[in-house]
């Protein structure tokens, strides 16, 4: 592959010198291709310096980080590495129907070479270490046919943290849509450095000017709810999003010589932006999003103001009702014919649906008892036993340590979801797949209780890949009047590793129950097939 | 009164369907009677056929209580009335749903056929089969194989509280079938003789498990204990909307017969006549809709039902 690219070289030279004594008669959309062809040179000469300087880095950091930290960033790469290859092989081949319209044939030879010479180069830089940042690269060709193209996945931003490159994107774009950009807070955990880690204590409202005229006040509001943990939970955050968005849309106006249905899209996106500053979006939020998003692309151009601005506002509202409400309904109804008299029933944080599902047992009479399971350092349980009490089922109330203590008296498991991957893993609060591992020891049915609305394309087979790090000073806790970890900073080698989410294997759980219905965890791509069919 | 006369003639027809010819699987015999009331019922409205059709198809299940029939009117009505019915006059509409029953008829009664073709070429030659209890798939298949001049032995078990499975060593007998009868105990010592075991089921879930006569669940953990694949054969009709967790969780209408839920006062007295196998322990599904693996059982649900 390199040989490729040495004899590229010299002749890619000649071409251009070739070219320069011709010069007099290049046209000037030839000089044009020719200065976008130096620039994309020198700009693939700097990413090569700039990898280059990322290895001395990476190999002068302590031993035992670097191993565990290049470890899960070549998993996701390696299954990209065999992409790149097929690139490499069909690119020389259309070097040969070169394109009869050009005049000076010699300049779009080079081009190809010098193409194919950059794909090598990228092809074996990855082939060598996995490197993460590889979205700039496929972005240059423009010639040889789409088809040759395989689809290059990019990795999203946030979970390329330890990436410089992507970082300088992220900060342009930020920069560009008037955002501040919120900086990492504490050592991070190096099989967890690839993802951002904020504080609590310096949320991006601070740095935000006021009255801030780019970010509407609804949304400052919500970021702020969200980074603060005001509102949490998937089902709340989804709802908090679209009532916030509603007012976005009241407010409102279109400026002249614009559509509506380009311009407000335009204008949510720095929104968007700035609430996953606050806090990554969920699945859910996602998928509300894309819904949005789509709604108002379709608005047709001769809709007035007025009535577009209320079928959006419908259509809003039909969107929570339906894949919110109703199908907490549905669900419930669903979940009463498996909850049986006598039934010992365990549940682990606090899940909207499930709190609902129990109450509305319990409202039709059925007899059970719930044990309510909960986990440092959010303690949802307690709203959730609160929610319970409340109503009068009776509760017992442990701490995820004891689970395989009280699991022999357990005849049921209800969870909740934060989302549910396209390969059938269920990706909920972290404890959860503690809590169905141990059930399936004790062959202790495991249901999971999820909205169609969750349903997310990604794939994911472990939690590290993609995760959200809260903030490591909730670990810290005041016993007796001392603050062991206080000082935990100034201690080099110790890290605070605060996870939001985990993923369970779908072996672990026996049933799902969606609003269309009981499936099997490994029927959800067969379910999201059919919608995306019904869409 | 018209109910009355309906259900006698229901339970009549259907009677006299599964005398008529033994070999005709529940569910078929249940598909031909609903077809017969279709044709005689005076029902006025679309609504008020459907819920006649449902209420014929829970009298058959009080005569005959099996998964099979119960699914298989299920499936028969969704299948008829599955279609645009667009046609003003009803007599019409009547005329269409009852040209597809017969449709449907037609094609379940191949799918045996199309069961023992698929499964006959996982019996090689000189294999030792394990089989449970009386099943007509599972003897269609081996005829199939016999046919085909493979050479095979069988073990059948018991199969207490009916003795069912000497039945079926004497149809296996009479296919010059070397065959052995076993103790329903002695599936453990048997099974290391054993190169595969096939098992017919009454009805397959959702969740890709399956509910057969009592006995199976010991079988399948016995042959997942012994690395022995473990193969079903199932009509598609067998496919039932239900998600039993474990065996609790299956409704005692299945379990036991129906005289003796009709008879009896205390059930947990009665023996149950089924289990449920869940689907970790099922290698793999042969259908009329193709060989599956369990989790390919909830897409063919979700297509056929949704």
């Amino acid at each position: 592959m390199a040989d490729s690219g040495e004899t590229g070289g010299p002749v890619k030279k000649d071409g251009i010198q070739q070219a320069k004594t011709e010069g007099k008669e290049l046209t000037k959309e030839e000089k044009q291709r020719l200065r976008k062809e130096k620039k994309q040179q020198k700009k693939s000469k700097e990413k090569k310096d700039e990898k280059a300087s990322q290895e001395s880095e990476k190999e002068k950091k302590p031993v035992s980080s670097a191993s565990p930290a290049s470890q899960p960033p070549t998993q996701p790469i390696t299954p990209k590495a065999p992409s790149a290859v097929p690139t490499l092989v069909p690119v020389p081949a259309s070097e040969t129907p070169a394109p009869a319209d050009k005049p000076a044939k010699s300049k779009a030879e080079m081009k190809a070479e010098r193409r194919a010479r950059q794909e090598a180069e990228r092809a074996s830089k990855q082939g060598k270490k996995g490197e993460v940042g590889q979205q700039a690269a496929p972005g240059k060709p423009k010639a040889p046919p789409s088809e040759l193209q395989p689809v290059v996945k990019r990795l999203p931003e946030h979970v390329q943290v330890d990436n410089p490159e992507v970082l300088k994107k992220l900060a342009k774009k930020l920069e560009r849509q008037q955002i501040p950009l919120r900086s990492d807070y504490g050592y991070k955990v190096s099989l967890f450095s690839h993802l951002h880690q904020y504080s609590r204590k310096a949320p991006l409202t601070q740095q935000l000017s006021i009255p801030s005229t780019v970010i509407h006040p609804a949304i400052v509001r919500l970021g702020l709810q969200y980074s603060q943990g005001i509102v949490a939970g998937s089902n709340a955050r989804s709802v908090a999003l679209l009532h916030a968005f509603k007012q976005v849309i009241r407010d409102y106006t279109t400026p002249p010589n614009e559509e509506l249905s380009r311009d407000l899209v335009n204008k949510l996106k720095p929104y968007i932006s700035f609430l996953n500053q606050c806090r990554p979006l969920s699945a859910s939020m996602g998928n509300a999003i894309k819904y949005i998003k789509k709604e108002i692309s379709n608005i047709p151009s001769q809709c007035k103001e007025e009535e577009a601005k209320s079928k959006l506002l419908n259509c809003i509202d039909r969107y929570i009702d339906e894949k919110i409400n109703l199908a907490a309904k549905a669900i419930a109804k669903s979940s009463i014919e498996k909850i049986s008299d006598g039934d010992v029933i365990l549940v682990y944080g606090c899940s909207s649906l499930v709190n609902h599902i129990l109450c509305e047992a319990f409202e039709k009479n059925r007899k059970f008892r719930v044990i309510v399971v909960d986990s440092r350092p959010r303690l949802e349980g307690r709203e959730a036993l609160r929610r319970l009490v409340q109503r009068g089922i009776s509760c017992t109330y442990v701490l995820i340590s004891a689970v395989s203590y009280i699991l022999p008296e357990v005849s049921k498991v209800f969870l909740g979801a934060h989302a549910l991957l396209a390969n059938g893993y269920v990706m909920s609060r972290v404890g959860t797949s503690q809590i169905a591992l141990v059930a399936k020891a004790f062959n202790v049915p495991v249901l999971v209780c999820c909205e169609t609305y969750k349903f997310c394309e990604r794939v994911q087979t472990d939690s590290f890949v993609s995760n959200e790090l809260d903030d490591p000073d909730d670990l810290i806790v005041t016993r007796k009047g001392k603050t062991q970890l206080e000082h935990w900073q100034e201690v080099p080698s110790l890290g605070l590793l605060n996870l939001v989410y985990d993923v369970t294997p779908p072996d672990f759980v026996d049933l799902v129950i969606t609003d269309l219905g009981m499936i099997p965890c490994t029927s959800v791509p067969v379910v999201l097939r059919v919608k995306n069919v019904d869409q | 009164i018209n109910k009355k006369f309906f259900f006698f003639f229901l339970v009549e027809y259907f009677r006299a369907q599964m005398m008529k010819d033994p070999d005709m699987a529940s569910a078929v015999a249940a598909i031909r009677t609903l077809l017969e009331f279709l044709k005689r019922d005076k029902g006025e409205t679309i609504l008020g056929l459907r819920e006649s059709l449902t209420w014929a198809t829970d009298c058959l299940t009080g005569v005959d209580s099996s998964v099979a029939v119960s699914s298989g009117g299920e499936l028969f009505l969704r299948f008829i009335s599955l279609t645009s019915l667009e046609h003003q006059d009803l007599s019409r509409c009547k005329k269409v749903m009852e040209e597809r029953g017969e449709l449907f008829l037609e094609k379940i009664s191949m799918s045996r056929t199309k069961v023992a073709k698929l499964c006959h070429t996982f019996i090689k030659d000189g294999a030792k089969i394990l089989t449970h209890s009386y099943s007509r798939v599972v003897l269609r298949v081996m005829e199939k194989a016999a046919a085909e001049k493979k050479r095979f032995s069988v073990y059948v078990t018991e199969s207490q509280p009916d003795s069912a499975g000497r039945q079926m060593a004497e149809a296996l007998r009479k296919l010059n079938v070397p065959v052995t009868v076993v103790l329903d105990a002695a599936v453990g010592y048997v099974l290391e003789k054993v190169d595969l075991v096939i098992v017919g089921a009454e009805g397959v879930v959702e969740s890709g498990g399956i509910i057969n006569k009592i006995g199976t669940y010991q079988m399948a953990l016995c042959s997942k204990a012994h690395n022995k694949p473990f193969y079903v054969v199932a009509e598609s009709f067998k496919f039932v909307r239900l998600y039993p967790l474990n065996q609790q969780d299956v409704p005692d209408k299945f379990k036991y017969k129906a005289d003796t839920l009709k008879t009896v006062q205390n059930l947990s007295e009665e023996h149950p006549m089924i289990d449920y196998t869940p689907p970790s322990l099922i290698t793999l599904l042969f259908t009329d809709l193709g060989v599956l693996t369990p989790s390919a059982v909830s897409d063919e649900l979700i297509k056929l039902y949704l």
